[in-house]
């Protein structure tokens, strides 16, 4: 044991025999005299809702992509590559659905002229308008399928990002997280009657039936995670890039992400035939930049402490904010925070990393 | 040194009736009280917080009693997890305000204030390492990750532990 792990052990035992153990007895009293529990299917409906709703926004936040489009609010992946024309079809207004009419050909975008007035998005908006439009749909495709083949289970799509002539899109796959055998029933309990129709194809399901269900639908790590109460935990995740020429055919790309851990997903950015990707190697920052995705050149990320002579009360921590890229280079811009015994006591958000030339 | 885990008490398959299921709450709760609350002071370091967040897991425990085939390991995860809530909601608020505190410890401990500000699986691995003994298996299954992880947070921990205090 190093010096450093029997300080860490003295230190523990230290604090742990100040802590007051001692039983209070109010609360046995309390237990002693309560009833027994109502049946807890019964008793949690309420919170199954919520929980129902949260599944929901989880599954509709994975894997599709919407062509012709503008800047959607439904969590969907989208691109911008020409003027939308028509509204979309009720049906693929709904992101849980596959979309089953043809996709339109986007490869021979419309030009300006060609579109008739009364189908452009107004340039101005009358009181009498209502709330504006945000979506213009004209076809929605579920690629969930196809990213699950290439990248592995329950993909979560990191960022897209326009790359040579077509996109380019980070996917991590998220292995099973593990569920106590105890918290199985709890699980189960937690997905409604009408949920588990949904998922499953057994008017009566059993539990392992609902299990693979919610495995088979990419819901178990979401319902595990609202179960544990543990939204904020470790993932075991393993990325991967994919690269489609039209947003609708994908396909791994021909190359490899960068060495570290790159899945911060505001550290991404392309200029040109140019990408910079911001990763951290044995807990050192740095910018990765590739024109292939197959050699990357790394540039650690100096990260300057604002302030000289810290009390060793105060901790300084940085955090880096969006990564850009333009002909001269990259830049990363980072924020401090300065902490005395767990609270913030000052805020900074000056500091930035730049790169030398690309 | 003697390692300071739980120990998975018998499941009574006899009556369910309030009295006996108290008596046997009781036993659970006098037996780990201890263990828990010294865990989850550790993990969030303030003691007072760790008393009512531990009797919120034993009341939790208690409805859930009759369901339970092994409480003992119900109690484990679900203290762990309260923790795990109780530093993110810290860190939001520490991220949210501006707050300046001065603080009533007597003593300045740097090591345990760099402990403090570690995230929170890091310093979960090392307090259960380090003070519950516990193996790699054993911590995985009390954070639920993989046992593959233990290694990397444990070395991503002290770490940093020796870099801030350095």
């Amino acid at each position: 044991m190093t010096d450093l792990e029997q300080r860490l052990v003295a230190t523990l035992e230290r604090k742990a025999d100040e802590v007051d153990t001692s039983p209070d007895v109010e609360f046995l009293a309390r237990r002693a005299t309560q009833p027994t529990s109502v049946p807890r299917r019964r008793r949690n409906r309420p919170s199954v809702a919520s929980i129902a709703a949260s599944l929901l926004v989880a599954s509709a936040a994975l894997g599709f992509v919407v062509v012709r489009s503008h800047q959607s609010d439904d969590g969907a992946v989208v691109t911008d590559s020409n003027i939308v024309t028509e509204p979309a079809p009720p049906e693929l207004t709904q992101p849980w659905r596959v979309a089953t009419e043809p996709v339109p050909d986007v490869t021979e975008p419309l030009a300006p002229e060609t579109i008739p007035p009364s189908t452009l998005p107004p340039t101005t908006q009358s009181p009498d308008d209502g709330p504006p439009s945000t979506t213009h749909l004209t076809a929605t495709i579920d690629v969930t399928d196809t990213i699950t083949e290439l990248v592995g289970p329950d993909p979560f799509v990191q960022w897209v990002i326009p790359w040579q002539s077509g996109f380019l899109m980070r996917a991590d796959a998220t292995s099973d997280l593990p569920l106590p055998d105890d918290r199985i029933g709890d699980l189960v309990d937690s997905v409604p009657p009408e949920w588990q129709a949904s998922i499953t194809d057994s008017p009566n399901p059993t539990d392992q039936e609902v299990l693979d269900g919610l495995k088979a639908n990419g819901l178990w790590n979401p319902a595990v995670r609202i179960l544990l109460g543990d939204l904020a935990g470790p993932v075991d995740t393993s990325g991967e890039l994919v690269y489609s020429p039209d947003g609708i055919a994908w396909a791994p790309a021909a190359g490899t992400l960068p060495a570290g851990d790159s899945t911060y997903n505001r550290g991404v950015a392309v200029h040109g035939d140019r990408l910079a990707m911001y990763t951290v190697i044995d807990d050192q920052p740095h910018v990765a930049t590739t024109t292939d995705l197959v050699s990357w050149r790394y540039d650690p990320v100096v990260v300057p402490q604002l302030l000289d002579d810290l009390p060793p009360t105060i901790m300084e921590h940085s955090f880096p904010g969006q990564l850009v890229a333009n002909a001269a280079g990259w830049a990363v811009p980072y924020s401090y925070v300065y902490v005395l015994n767990s609270a913030v006591v000052a805020t900074s958000l000056t500091g930035a990393g730049k790169s030398p030339a690309w | 040194m003697i390692a300071r885990t739980s120990t998975e008490p018998p499941v009574d398959d006899g009556d369910r009736a309030v009295g006996q299921r108290a008596s046997s709450f009781t036993d659970l709760y006098e037996r780990e009280l201890a263990l828990q609350l010294r865990r989850a002071t550790l993990l969030i370091g303030n003691p007072h917080t760790a008393r009512d967040l531990v009797h919120d897991v034993f009341a939790d425990l208690y409805e859930r009693w009759d369901r339970l085939d092994q409480p003992g390991s119900y109690l484990n995860v679900a203290v762990i997890n309260r923790c795990r809530d109780h530093a993110r909601k810290r860190r939001r608020r520490s991220q949210q305000q501006l707050v300046i505190t001065s603080t009533d410890e007597a003593e300045m401990d740097e090591l345990w204030d760099v402990l403090q500000q570690l995230p929170f699986n890091h310093r979960a691995v090392l307090v259960l390492r380090f003070y519950h003994q516990m193996t790699d298996r054993e911590i995985a299954e009390c954070l639920g990750c993989r046992v593959g992880s233990v290694g990397p947070w444990l070395h991503r921990g002290l770490s940093q532990l020796r870099k801030e205090l350095t």
